[in-house]
């Protein structure tokens, strides 16, 4: 009756085995593909957030000669400028790093 | 919006003059730079050129319109550029909306041994773009000064208003804790 048992219980962890490991092989599979998608496409978004980002701050350094139109000191207006093309510099080098790490 | 700018600057300056009389005077140092957006809620609604008060009193006033963003950069020195990005960018069916505000301000600080004095000024971009919009505003607002509540006058100045919008923007500094 002890070696039915045992059978019985070798036979199931066996089948069980049998049946779950090319599941939860494929199912890996199947998780680490989505992830690496989304992983890719959550890359691809951030970039394009960047990107805008970028695009905004290169245009504002334009709008920063009107403030000296409106009678803003021009070191003022220097120091704004010089603080936005850092700005500038450093989404630009994000930029870069994120599309290198695609 | 000049002559109303006039006027506040000279409401500002006797403002001052009545703070230093109140308290003594101390001469420059870091500051909180405080910073308000404000949009119209109800069209008949006029903005204050100074609303005087605790900032309770002054959110009190603001009946009819809503707080669009309260900034608070501590510590702020003569020279600093404060930037506040408030925008949102929101992706829908694959294109990227653009909505809020986002301001670049520099601040001054322009005290004398004896008296405290500080001004603001910068541009702000008002967004909304995307979705059916295409809203891009740039607010200029000129080097203004800004009441300092250290010196016991707890005042917000408006540093421009913008009519197609309804937006205004509010500022004044307040001392550290420990300066008090």
């Amino acid at each position: 009756m002890r070696t039915v048992m045992v059978a019985l219980g070798v036979f199931l962890m066996l089948a069980v085995t049998t049946v779950q490991f090319p599941a939860s092989a494929g199912g890996l599979l199947i998780r680490a593909a989505h992830a690496s998608e989304q992983g890719t496409s959550g890359k691809m978004q951030r970039i394009r957030l960047v990107l805008k980002k970028l695009q905004d701050a290169m245009a504002s350094m334009k709008d920063l000669g009107a403030l000296e139109k409106a009678g803003m000191p021009k070191k003022n207006v220097d120091r704004m400028r010089r603080a936005m093309q850092l700005k500038i510099d450093q989404m630009m080098e994000e930029a870069i790093k994120d599309i290198r790490a695609l | 919006m000049n002559k109303y700018l006039k006027w506040t600057a000279m409401l500002v300056a006797a403002l001052s003059l009545i703070g230093t009389s109140v308290s003594s005077a101390m001469a420059g140092g870091a500051r909180n730079v405080n910073f308000a957006a404000f949009q119209k809620i109800n069209p008949d609604f006029e903005y204050d050129a100074i609303v005087l008060g605790k900032f309770s009193d002054f959110i009190k006033a603001m009946d009819g319109v809503q707080v669009l963003f309260i900034s608070h950069t501590a510590d702020a020195v003569d020279g600093d550029v404060i930037n506040i990005q408030q925008d949102v960018l929101r992706e829908k069916k694959g294109k990227l909306g653009d909505f809020g505000i986002n301001c670049q301000l520099s601040f001054q600080d322009e005290s004398s041994p004896d008296n405290t004095s500080y001004a603001l000024g910068g541009l702000c971009k008002i967004i909304e773009i995307g979705h059916g919009k295409d809203l891009r505003l740039t607010a200029i607002i000129p080097m203004s000064s800004v009441p300092d509540t250290a010196q016991g006058i707890d005042a917000w100045v408006l540093l421009d208003e913008d009519e197609k919008t309804g937006i205004a923007f509010y500022g004044n500094v307040s001392a550290s804790k420990q300066e008090r």
